[in-house]
């Protein structure tokens, strides 16, 4: 998104923001962000993958670790829409005209996209697959 | 028959003999420790009362102001509706159909839904839509999203204090409100005993 503030706009990304957050000295601060916004969605992400290609290749790792992999991705996914939610709210709160005015950015409809798409993706997995080829 | 003595755990097929557990206790499936069922004490009652109240909470929470920004002697208000307008006057249309449908439609599709099944199973009426309705309701589940929006308000709120004066409005109460209403409603429904009701009533 673009925040505007006295007519000078900066666009910010995720990335952008974390790297300026850091170089302020919040460090922690910019790690939770970085956690939050980047690492748990790609994590998701190879977390299905992993799932799905231990089911095609008939890995026989530990199907408890899995299933519980498996309700994590499921729980955490929704959650990534607070970043959507945060955008709106600022959207809509801050128009000040020509002060201060924030307006989103194309990031914001990738974003949106991952966030349903891994949603999906995660209710569309049968965890039963998990069991089907141990013999416990 | 069979199904009154056995159940497959949805999570890792698993055919389970059935137990009584008693309220308080909760079945877990051997294998794959999914929560199998717990049974809740007037489960039906507390639903309807919380679907009921949610429906009240609803109106207000969405057309309401959620908080209001001052800065330099103006003032500028946001309610859940206005963000998605906003997004919308952008052009961000996929966004605030997003943010309409999880923060809005859904819940209030599944307030609705809730109050009609609640009501039916209490006026011992089975319609055929029923299982179906019941079904749809689960299905929905996930894609309301009032507490990660609660969530987003408060850091939204923390990310403007040092710029302005942010002031809680009426509707940010209601919305807290209706937030309380579906957590409670969320742990007071009791799947098993909602279906057992669905099921009966409709053979005999």
């Amino acid at each position: 998104m673009t925040f505007s503030k006295f007519g000078n706009g900066h666009a910010d990304t995720i990335m952008s923001g974390i790297i300026t957050l850091a170089k302020e000295g919040m460090l922690p601060l910019s790690v939770l962000v970085f956690i939050a916004s980047i690492l748990v969605p790609l994590l998701k992400i190879i977390g299905l993958l992993f799932l799905l290609l231990s089911i095609q290749g008939r890995w026989n790792v530990g199907p408890h670790h899995r299933t519980i992999l498996y309700r994590i991705i499921e729980f955490v996914g929704r959650w990534s829409m607070l970043d959507i939610f945060v955008i709106t709210i600022l959207v809509a709160l801050v128009d000040l005209g020509a002060i201060a005015q924030i307006i989103p950015g194309a990031g914001a409809t990738a974003f949106g996209a991952v966030v349903i798409l891994t949603m999906l993706a995660a209710r569309k997995f049968d965890s039963r697959l998990i069991w089907d080829n141990t013999n416990d | 028959m069979l199904n009154r003595l056995i159940t497959a755990c949805h999570e890792c097929d698993l055919l389970v003999k059935r137990q009584s557990v008693a309220y308080g206790e909760k079945g877990c499936c051997p294998r794959c420790g999914n929560r199998l069922y717990e049974p809740k004490r007037d489960s039906v009652n507390k639903c309807m009362a919380m679907a009921i109240s949610g429906l009240i909470l609803i109106i207000p929470a969405n057309l309401l102001p959620l908080m209001t920004m001052e800065v330099l002697g103006r003032s500028e208000q946001d309610t859940l509706i206005s963000g998605v307008i906003a997004l919308y006057k952008e052009d961000y249309w996929f966004v605030a159909l997003l943010v309409l449908l999880a923060g809005s439609l859904v819940p209030l599709l599944k307030l609705l839904l809730m109050l009609f099944v609640t009501a039916c199973l209490k006026m011992n009426r089975r319609p055929q839509t029923l299982p179906w309705l019941f079904r749809f309701y689960h299905e929905v589940d996930t894609w309301g999203m009032i507490e990660v929006y609660m969530l987003a308000i408060l850091v939204s709120a923390v990310k403007l204090l040092d710029l302005a004066n942010i002031v809680p409005g009426v509707g940010l109460y209601c919305f807290a409100g209706l937030l309380l209403t579906t957590v409670l409603l969320s742990i007071n429904l009791d799947e098993e005993r909602f279906w057992e009701m669905i099921e009966t009533d409709a053979n005999s």
